[in-house]
This record gives structure tokens, C-alpha cells and sequence, in this order.
């Protein structure tokens, strides 16, 4: 009797919980990072860090030092970042100002546009753009060349370039930025903007002067996400970067998995350039908390709640309208459609006489023979659906550890400091570190692993609830316990509910993220088993391309059908 | 400071546009002249005369101690080909056959951290020749009695350390020409030739057969002349040198494909993709070896033995055009001997651990990784 009274004053202990998330965070994030910076001091490069015969050393440094080109590679590597994060943030920024503070036509449609490019595979959107903009046969080139009054058969733009690669990835950042931009938008006081125009400022003015300085501290911390995006970013640079004579640490950690001499892979050598990037996706993380917390300063909540009349764009109107519409079309919707194109061939072959005649649905019939799918499908939708609980779980609880302060303020910032620290580690390097990891423990079912592995990117879930709940007063926490509810109770009753919204967000991010990671994957399970949707398509790629295209536009009308649920959800929620 | 901002993209846009055009280099006159021993480099073409079938005849006792074993697991590099294998040995032999394929460039990696982790499953390991050295020099290939199975015994090779392995299949790099764009008479027929200046801005190199298979170039030419040969081809030709070059060859983006593989159906079977070669291209033995610590040691030696017969070559050949040359399996050049007139270099035991040295140079002169 004793023993049960114990225990239930143990179960109302409200650290009981969060110290039950910190030991599951630990899990989840500590194994990559730990195996990431004691690989990078243990010796020979091309053992496993704890194998017999390895040992302690600098050797892995010293040779990164004392190689070629280090000073290269993180010029090439802050370029590519720079100019991806400045492009994505432009184009980002205007689309939101348009939508948000003008009369635009049709500015309701630009958001589920932006949102279309989620649903294909980076490497198909990747491999998308450059049939698009091959400097030769590229379909936006060849239009560009006809509409020149001379010939000429190559150019004007090649995807193959720095440029090439910073546009493909800044166009990969436009839907997390103008999501951010939006945000920001959305919470600057009208009465801001209307004051200024009674004082006689234009339209351009009030977005210059008042709006876009109001935004600005957030744009920054999205900035900075986004650059710790861009510096992990292991697609773009693998399709594009060798082409384009480009360094960049993502090629440079690929030369190093990948020993074409038949040798071990150099895990040394990608735990010592691993700790380089940590070391700058760090700097970034950090940045961006501290960008974000200053936004949250400058915030201002709208007054009435009626939004600002909207800049009229007047005989702009329209054009402004063709130009949003044209880019959208392009950037968003023609990979989908290059891929759909595909998915009816046997190989991409471009539009013409002779790809006409070999038009069908072979490809989907070949698709729906292969004994692979359907295990691959479940596999899939069991990740989709565990990965992102786990996570959002986990996150939330931490969450709510901090925000109503459970935990003190200086094991708060310890608390935080591990749930945001995923998102300064890239996944080629987390895979790394988690492969080492799962194979030296007892084996576990391949597919628990990958569920575990998923939910590495407990920071995207921990930062949106972070944010969700930092709207709630912690006085909502404080007074369920004084009513007598448990921690657990006052989490789940009052504060879980109106944090329903945010948690819904980061879980379906996090499904979609699930639904279209490769990297993860492809490094645990070395194209083994358990097969899922994403590596699926990576081995049909090279010899079955029509029926990789055709499973990546099946997966995207899946990620549609997920984010439609989720929307469904949300309203019912928000009801 | 906010409209600075602003502005930055456009100075940051322009710059990389700026930094992206190929760099000038002097223009150093080429020795491409042939380097290696000749028969040296032809000693693994003497696997194209093995047209013995594999002889089952006194293996009922193996074949009864790998049915009651009931399983066997297969890691190579190619799922169909797997899959084809694993089918035809289950149909034959009633025992369940299961494989892995393995990102070629991750392999011996995944198989030795297994086995150092005390987690291999692995039974049968195919591998290419050097990959397969660096899987027996790590101790995990068994020593099989290749004869006594029933296998041609020329077909088995040592790394010189422990275990040995047997050659399963012959394939050879290989270029490819988009017909549609380039003359097939035009085609380049040494590699100088790829230095004409009309291939600028045409062809496009799949970046780890590039390495790989400069390995064997080395050893024709000089390895040092390769360095230089290979970074003015990226230097003046404006070569794309990317994971997926496939895509890139059949649209007609970049036409010609420099160092493909093989005989791929994907590429061939489009009909206007033409394979060519130059002298000094490589042919790669692939192989199986027995794991040491192979849980159903019974069922992978008559597995890896069985992988030797006209049937598992036809099945390969079938399902991802690799097969035993010396049964009719392979491309024309390679079953019929017109390669001999192309001097092709063989891998071979004597070459293959010159070959793995030479594209580790290769690779950290032009694509360092540290």
C-alpha cells in the first residue's frame, strides 16, 4: 500500500515526465552527435570508431588540414549557402508581400502552389530541373532559343553552374521562407502601416520603411534555418556540384563514403568533416535562436483583428498577376510535370515524334507487378506514421518541460539546447553516426531502427511546439495543478489541446519529411531491407527510370492525400 | 541595412555565375601512348576460353547438407540480378534464397562492419575483383575447394591472403553515343580524340565509374598522364560529371556518356543509344566468395558453385547484362573476341591491386575528399 502511494506521488511528480522525454531526446540525437565527434579523433580513418585495433588520435584532422583546398571548399560551400538563402529569401519575401499586402489576383492559390513542389523526391525535383534547364535540350532553354530572332543551340542558362545550383536550392527554400515571411506579415500591427500612409508614405514606402523592418528579425532566424538547410543539403550537390566544378563539404563527405578504388569507407575522414559542419550549422542554430527570440521582442499583436486594406497595384494589377502565375508554373509545377511525363516512358526522353509513339502505362503495370511495392508501401506509411508521433511526442513534452517550467531555467536551456541540436546536424552525417551506433547494439528489427532514426529531427517538432505553446500563459499550467490535476493530466486536458494546432503542423511536416527522406535510408539500410517508397525510387532510377517516375508521382499523390487529412484534422480542431 | 539585404542576391546571383565558367589551364601536350605490359594486362581475357559448364555429378551429399541448412543469403549489387538467382536456385534446389543489393561504393564497408560487429548474415558475397580483395584480405572469405564442387578451378582466384573467390561474370566499361545527335563515324576512337573541341559542352561522366574506371586506364597509359589527360577533359570540354548521367545521354543533353557500364537495356533498348570503346577500357571479374562465418555453409557453397553454370550466367545476362563472356553472355566485342583488337585491359589477379591503387591516386588528384 505504501509502495502504490509512493508511486503515485512519484507519477505526480511533473519532472517524472520531462525527465522521461530528456532520457528519449538523449536517445534519439545524442548517438550522432556523440559517434560524429569522437569519430573525428579516432584512428585508422577507415575503421569503425570503436573496432579493435583503432585508437585515439589527430590523424583524421591533420589529413583534412594538411590536404588540398579546405580554404575552397568552405569559400564554395558559404557561396552556394549565401546565394540559394539570398535567392530563396527575394523571391520568399515579394511573394509574401504580394499575397499579404496587395489586391494580386488569385494570391489565394499562391500558397498551395508553393506547397506542390513537397510532394515529389528531391532527387526527381533535382533531376526535374535539369531537363528543364540543360543547357541544350533543357525545355525552358529550347523555348527561350525559339523566341530569339538568331540561332543558336545552347543556353542562355545551364543548370550545371554555381548559379544552377544556387537556383535549384533557392527554389527548394521559397516554401519554408515564404511560410516564415508570412507569418511575420500576418503579426505586424496594421495600425503600423496605417499610420504611416496617413502620414502620407506611398505604398512602396510602407513596405520598405515599416513592413519589411517589422519583419526582420524573423526573416533572419528563417534565413539562418534555411542556410543550415542549404549546408546539409546532400541532393542538389550530388546531381549538380561535380558538373558545376563546384567544392562543397556535402561532395566532399561523399568522396569520402564513397571509395571508388574498392577500398573501406573513411569514417574517420567523415567524422572530421563533420565536425566542421556541426561546427557551422551550430554557429547558424544558434543564430537563428537568437534572430528568433528578438523577433519575438519586436512582436506585435494586431489590434481588432481586421487585417490592412490592401495596396491596390492598380494597372500592375495583372501583369504582376502573369509573372507570379509564370513562375509559379515553372518552379512548382513543371518538375511534376516532367515527372508525370516520364512515368509514361521507359526513360525521359524529351516531348517529340518518337517519344509520342512509346507513350503508355507500361510503366505504372511494370510498377504494380514489382513484388517490391507493396512491402515497400507499408513500410512507408508505418514510418509516416511512428516517426513523426515519436517526435512530436517527445517534443511536446519537452516543450511543455520548459515553457512552463517544470525544469529550472538553466536545465530549461540544457533541455532546449538537446531538443534543437538535430537540425544542426546533417543527415548524411546522422546516418553515419547512427549506422555505427545501431550495429553495436544487440540487433534490433531493421524497421524499429529506422523508426528511431526518423525521429533524429526531434528539433523541426520541438521548435514548432516550442512556439505553440509559447503563446499559452504558463498560468494555464500552474492553475490545472492547483485544481488537482497531475502534471500528465494538466498536459494532456488543458495544455496538449491548445497546443493542437502547432502539434498538428510539426507531425505533418514531419510525415511529409519521412515521406520523402532518402538519405536516412540509404545509408542504414544499404539499399536492404526494409525497402521504402524513397529507396525504391533510387534503385529503379537507373534501369527502370519510367517506373521510378511513376512510383515518385504515386508517392507525391499519397504526401497530397496525407496533407489533405491533416487539413481536414486541422479544421476540425480549429472548430 | 535591411535594403542592402535585398540587394545581396542579385551580387551573390551574379558572382556565382562569374565563378562557374571553366578555368583557364595551359595546354600540355598529351602522352597517350600505350604504357602497360601488354600481356600482363590481357592475362584476365584468358577467362573468356572458360566455356566449361559447371558439373553438379557427385554433390548429393552437399546438395541433401544445404536442403536441411533450408536458407542461404546473397549480399551483392544488383537487386534483379538477386532476384533472378535467388528464384532459378529455389526452383532447382528447394532451398529459400534471400539477397541484398549493396550501393556498389558501400560493400565491403557493410559487410566488414558487420562482421566486426558480430552481426553478418552474409553467405555469398559477389563483389567486383578489387572490392572482393579488400573482403578477403579483411579475413571474411572461407577457403572453398572450387573443383571438388564441380566449377571450372581456372575460374578461382587468391588475394594472396586468406579464402578465395571464383568469377561469376565479365563486364566491361563502356561509352555511349546518343545517335540522334552525334554520327556514330564521328564517334571518338582514342581517348585524345575526346579532346576535339566539337565534344565541348557533349559529354557527361558519371562521377564514381569515372574514378572507378580510371584505375584501368592507368594502367595502360601512364598513370600521371591520365591525371593531366582527365583534368583537361573537365577543364576544356565543359564535361558534366554527375551521379546520374543516364538521363542526361538519352535526352540528348549531353549525348556522349564517357566511362558508362556495362550493357544496360535501360540505354540500349531505346534503340538510338549506340556502346563504343577505346583501347585501355577495363573489364571488370565479378565474383563470389563463401563467408567465413557463413550461417548456412552448405547451402553457400552450392550456391556460389551453382552461380558458375551456363543457367545462373544466362539469368545474370538476362536480368542486367552481366554473364560469362565464354558462354555467349556478354556484349558482341566481348563474346566474339573483337575487343582483343581494342586491347581492353582485363582484370586480372595479376592487375587488380595496381588498379586499386592507381584510381585511389587518381581520385585524390581530382577529387579529394580530405
Amino acid at each position: 500500500m505504501q509502495t502504490l502511494a509512493a508511486l503515485r506521488r512519484a507519477l505526480s511528480n511533473p519532472r517524472l515526465p520531462a525527465l522521461a522525454g530528456v532520457a528519449v531526446a538523449c536517445w534519439l540525437v545524442a548517438p550522432s552527435l556523440l559517434v560524429l565527434v569522437l569519430g573525428a579523433f579516432r584512428v585508422p580513418a577507415t575503421a569503425l570508431p570503436f573496432a579493435a585495433g583503432t585508437g585515439w588520435g589527430l590523424d583524421n584532422l591533420a589529413g583534412l588540414y594538411a590536404g588540398s583546398g579546405l580554404w575552397g571548399t568552405l569559400a564554395d560551400t558559404a557561396l552556394f549557402t549565401a546565394g540559394s538563402v539570398a535567392l530563396g529569401t527575394t523571391i520568399a519575401v515579394t511573394l509574401a508581400w504580394l499575397t499579404e499586402r496587395t489586391d494580386l489576383p488569385g494570391r489565394s492559390l499562391v500558397l498551395p502552389t508553393l506547397l506542390v513542389p513537397l510532394l515529389t523526391p528531391p532527387v526527381a525535383q533535382t533531376i526535374g530541373w535539369v531537363l528543364l534547364a540543360g543547357e541544350r535540350t533543357g525545355l525552358v532553354n529550347v523555348l527561350w532559343r525559339a523566341a530569339l530572332p538568331w540561332p543558336t543551340s545552347t543556353g542562355p542558362f545551364d543548370i550545371f553552374t554555381m548559379g544552377g545550383m544556387v537556383f535549384v536550392q533557392g527554389m527548394g527554400l521559397v516554401t519554408l521562407l515564404y511560410l516564415f515571411a508570412r507569418a511575420a506579415l500576418r503579426n505586424v500591427d496594421p495600425a503600423l502601416e496605417e499610420a504611416a500612409r496617413v502620414g502620407g508614405a506611398s505604398g512602396w514606402q510602407v513596405a520598405l520603411r515599416v513592413s519589411l523592418p517589422a519583419v526582420r528579425p524573423h526573416l533572419l532566424g528563417a534565413m539562418a534555418l534555411a542556410a543550415v538547410l542549404t549546408v546539409e543539403a546532400f541532393e542538389v550537390p550530388l546531381l549538380l556540384a561535380l558538373g558545376a566544378g563546384a567544392d562543397i563539404f556535402s561532395t566532399r563527405i561523399y568522396y569520402a563514403l564513397a571509395d571508388a578504388a574498392g577500398g573501406q569507407t573513411a569514417y574517420g575522414t567523415v567524422a572530421a568533416l563533420g565536425l566542421h559542419v556541426l561546427a557551422l550549422t551550430g554557429l547558424l542554430v544558434w543564430a537563428f535562436a537568437r534572430l528568433t527570440r528578438q523577433g519575438a521582442r519586436f512582436a506585435t499583436l494586431r489590434a481588432g483583428g481586421h487585417p490592412p486594406a490592401p495596396l491596390a497595384l492598380g494597372h500592375w494589377r495583372w501583369p504582376a498577376a502573369g509573372l507570379v502565375g509564370g513562375w509559379l508554373a515553372l518552379t512548382s509545377l513543371a518538375p511534376l510535370i516532367v515527372l508525370a511525363w516520364t512515368s509514361l516512358l521507359p526513360q525521359y526522353l524529351p516531348p517529340g515524334r518518337d517519344a509520342l509513339a512509346l507513350v503508355s502505362l507500361d510503366q505504372y503495370r511494370g510498377l504494380f507487378d514489382d513484388a517490391r511495392l507493396p512491402g515497400a508501401l507499408l513500410n512507408t506509411v508505418v514510418l509516416a506514421l511512428a516517426a513523426p508521433t515519436l517526435a512530436v511526442g517527445v517534443a511536446l513534452v519537452l516543450a511543455w518541460a520548459v515553457r512552463m517550467r517544470v525544469v529550472g531555467r538553466r536545465v530549461g536551456a540544457g533541455v532546449d539546447a538537446l531538443a534543437s541540436s538535430s537540425v544542426a546536424l546533417p543527415a548524411v552525417l546522422a546516418a553515419n553516426g547512427l549506422l555505427v551506433f545501431y550495429l553495436w547494439l544487440p540487433p534490433i528489427a531493421p524497421l524499429a531502427v529506422l523508426v528511431l532514426a526518423y525521429a533524429y529531427r526531434l528539433a523541426v517538432a520541438y521548435r514548432v511546439q516550442a512556439a505553440g505553446l509559447g503563446q499559452l500563459d504558463p498560468a494555464l499550467g500552474d492553475a490545472a495543478l492547483v485544481a488537482g490535476a497531475g502534471p500528465l493530466r494538466a498536459l494532456r486536458s488543458v495544455l496538449a489541446p491548445l497546443a493542437a494546432p502547432s502539434t498538428l503542423a510539426a507531425w505533418a511536416l514531419l510525415a511529409v519529411v519521412t515521406v520523402r527522406e532518402l538519405t536516412l535510408p540509404l545509408v542504414l539500410t544499404r539499399e536492404g531491407e526494409p525497402l521504402v517508397v524513397s529507396t525504391l525510387v533510387w534503385r529503379l532510377w537507373g534501369n527502370h527510370t519510367g517506373e521510378a517516375a511513376a512510383l515518385g508521382l504515386l508517392g507525391a499523390v499519397g504526401v497530397l492525400g496525407l496533407l489533405t487529412l491533416v487539413g481536414l484534422a486541422a479544421r476540425r480542431v480549429q472548430r | 541595412m535591411f535594403r542592402s539585404l535585398l540587394l545581396l542576391p542579385l551580387a551573390l546571383v551574379a558572382l556565382a555565375a562569374c565563378s562557374s565558367g571553366p578555368s583557364a589551364t595551359p595546354n600540355p601536350t598529351l602522352d597517350l601512348a600505350r604504357h602497360g605490359d601488354p600481356a600482363r594486362l590481357a592475362e584476365g581475357s584468358a577467362y573468356r576460353t572458360l566455356d566449361a559448364d559447371w558439373n553438379p555429378a557427385g554433390l548429393g551429399a552437399l546438395v541433401a547438407a544445404a536442403q536441411a541448412e533450408g536458407s542461404v543469403r546473397l549480399d551483392g549489387y544488383n537487386q534483379d540480378q538477386i532476384d533472378a538467382w535467388c528464384a532459378a536456385f529455389t526452383a532447382r534446389f528447394a532451398i529459400a534464397c534471400s539477397g541484398r543489393a549493396l550501393a556498389s561504393f558501400q560493400a565491403v564497408s557493410t559487410l566488414t562492419a558487420e562482421a566486426e560487429a558480430g552481426r553478418a548474415q552474409t553467405d555469398v558475397a559477389y563483389l567486383s575483383m578489387s572490392q572482393m580483395a579488400a573482403y578477403l584480405d579483411a579475413g571474411l572469405g572461407a577457403t572453398v575447394d572450387w573443383a571438388a564442387l564441380g566449377a571450372e578451378p581456372r575460374r578461382a582466384w587468391y588475394a594472396g591472403t586468406a579464402g578465395n573467390a571464383i568469377g561469376v561474370a565479365q563486364s566491361q566499361y563502356t561509352h555511349f553515343a546518343n545517335t540522334h545527335d552525334v554520327d556514330p563515324a564521328d564517334l571518338p576512337h582514342t581517348l585524345a580524340d575526346w579532346l576535339d573541341p566539337r565534344w565541348k559542352g557533349l559529354i557527361c561522366a558519371p562521377d564514381f565509374l569515372l574514378r572507378a574506371g580510371n584505375g584501368f586506364l592507368a594502367l595502360y597509359y601512364d598513370p600521371q598522364e591520365m591525371i593531366g589527360f582527365h583534368r583537361r577533359l573537365l577543364d576544356e570540354q565543359d564535361v558534366v560529371v554527375t551521379s546520374d548521367c543516364d538521363a542526361l545521354t538519352v535526352s540528348g543533353e549531353r549525348p556522349l556518356q564517357y566511362l558508362g557500364y556495362g550493357y544496360p537495356q535501360a540505354l540500349l533498348g531505346t534503340g538510338f543509344i549506340e556502346p563504343f570503346w577505346n583501347p585501355g577500357m577495363g573489364v571488370n571479374l565479378f565474383s563470389h566468395a563463401v563467408a567465413a562465418s557463413a550461417p548456412h555453409p552448405n547451402a553457400a557453397r552450392l550456391f556460389a558453385a551453382w552461380s558458375t553454370s551456363r543457367e545462373a550466367s544466362a539469368l545474370s545476362w538476362q536480368a542486367i547484362g552481366q554473364g560469362w563472356a565464354a558462354f555467349g553472355h556478354g556484349p558482341d566485342g566481348l563474346t566474339t573476341g573483337r575487343f582483343a583488337e581494342l586491347d581492353l585491359v582485363y582484370e586480372s589477379p595479376a592487375t587488380f591491386r595496381e588498379r586499386a591503387a592507381a584510381t585511389r591516386t587518381f581520385q585524390d588528384a581530382l577529387f579529394p575528399s580530405n
